[in-house]
């Protein structure tokens, strides 16, 4: 009876550890999936956020946003992404969750943020004189913040978010 | 026969306490600041197991602190649960960031459905008094001035409030338990 006790909880323990363990990359695996309202390697713009919104958690009704689900296991990704005001950011998840940089615009010291993303897989090429980002994943998600300080201000920073691109390297 | 139900009792404990680990979400742990809380790891490589898992859950794709500090609040100064079945006064001043805001959320951590399509309070569009002070009401009743729902009149759920300091004053990483932030007081009840 003791042996099937011990048994039942060490494999109790073990399944608790693996399960808070994948959770993260299980939900970010579906929410680069949900995220995909553009092509792969592409930015997608989605509309404030409101009640009905539900493509990730906790999300900012005040920030407009613009997402990118990359892959850079074949080539590098080249974002380059206008700046408006009052704050901008450009930031990258890993497939584990892990916030592996981000750039504002102060940070930025220029009119707009260029970066090129590699990860452990892809080819290193010729990278010159560029800001390289390297991603500690092959795949995740690039976010653009953009706060919106009132609603009559949306307008134009929606004209300026849709003028970020991205491009193989 | 027995195998089996041994290995049922297993996924059944051990899924069964992780749930319990994680499921408070950001609001259950990190470093208190009266009713808020936060979490310094939260979006690092530094975070542990737990925090990671509730980031994910409850906080995916939230920014390292070095960019941007999120504090939780899921209780008011009191420490009662928040609900809409209460009425809340919060009072603050100028937060240490460059920009911030304060979002109500529902139990499955998204926006609260209400009638006036209105989800937070943000640094910009905060009516002040004379001295830069500010009050708001968080309620499911309509109220004039600066106003939260919490809901639509007659609601019941249970909410938390997130509170974003963008670039953040270093003050409030090196003592994010001192840090000046709002008071949330409950009002009546229903």
């Amino acid at each position: 009876m003791k042996r099937w006790v011990v048994g039942i909880l060490l494999g109790a323990v073990a399944i608790h550890f693996a399960a808070v363990a994948a959770l993260p990359s299980a939900i970010m695996s579906r929410a680069m999936r949900g995220m995909r309202l553009a092509a792969e390697n592409e930015f997608a713009h989605p509309p404030l956020a409101t009640a009905a919104s539900r493509w990730v958690v906790r999300p900012s009704p005040d920030l407009a946003y613009s997402s990118l689900v990359f892959d850079v296991s074949a080539r590098a990704l080249e974002v380059t992404v206008p700046l408006s005001a009052p704050y901008t950011s450009l930031s990258g998840f890993a497939a584990n969750t892990d916030n592996f940089f981000a750039i504002n615009d102060r940070s930025a010291g220029a009119s707009e943020i260029t970066v090129v993303i590699v990860g452990p897989g892809t080819p290193r090429g010729a990278l010159g004189g560029e800001r390289v980002v390297e991603s500690p994943s092959n795949r995740g998600i690039l976010l653009v913040r953009r706060v919106v300080p009132s609603p009559t201000a949306f307008a134009e920073i929606d004209r300026v978010r849709r003028r970020a691109s991205a491009r193989p390297h | 026969m027995r195998i089996a139900a041994a290995i049922l009792l297993s996924l059944l404990l051990g899924l069964g306490s992780a749930f319990l680990a994680i499921r408070g979400g950001l609001a259950a742990s990190g470093v208190a600041n009266g009713p808020w809380r936060t979490n310094l790891t939260t979006g690092s490589a530094d975070a542990d197991l737990y925090t990671r898992a509730r980031v994910a859950v409850a906080g995916l794709l939230a920014l390292a602190p070095s960019e941007t500090i999120y504090f939780t609040a899921a209780t008011d100064d009191a420490g009662k649960p928040l609900s809409a079945r209460c009425d809340y006064s919060l009072a603050g001043g100028e937060l240490p960031a460059r920009w911030w805001s304060i979002t109500a959320y529902a139990a499955d951590h998204f926006l609260i459905s209400n009638d006036a399509d209105r989800y937070s309070l943000g640094q910009t569009t905060l009516e002040r008094d004379a001295g830069g002070g500010w009050t708001a009401r968080l309620s499911a009743q309509p109220s004039a001035g600066n106003w939260l729902p919490s809901g639509n009149p007659g609601g019941t759920g249970e909410l938390s409030l997130t509170l974003r300091l963008y670039n953040p004053d270093p003050s409030v990483a090196a003592d994010p338990g001192r840090a000046p932030l709002p008071k949330i007081t409950r009002e009546a009840c229903r």
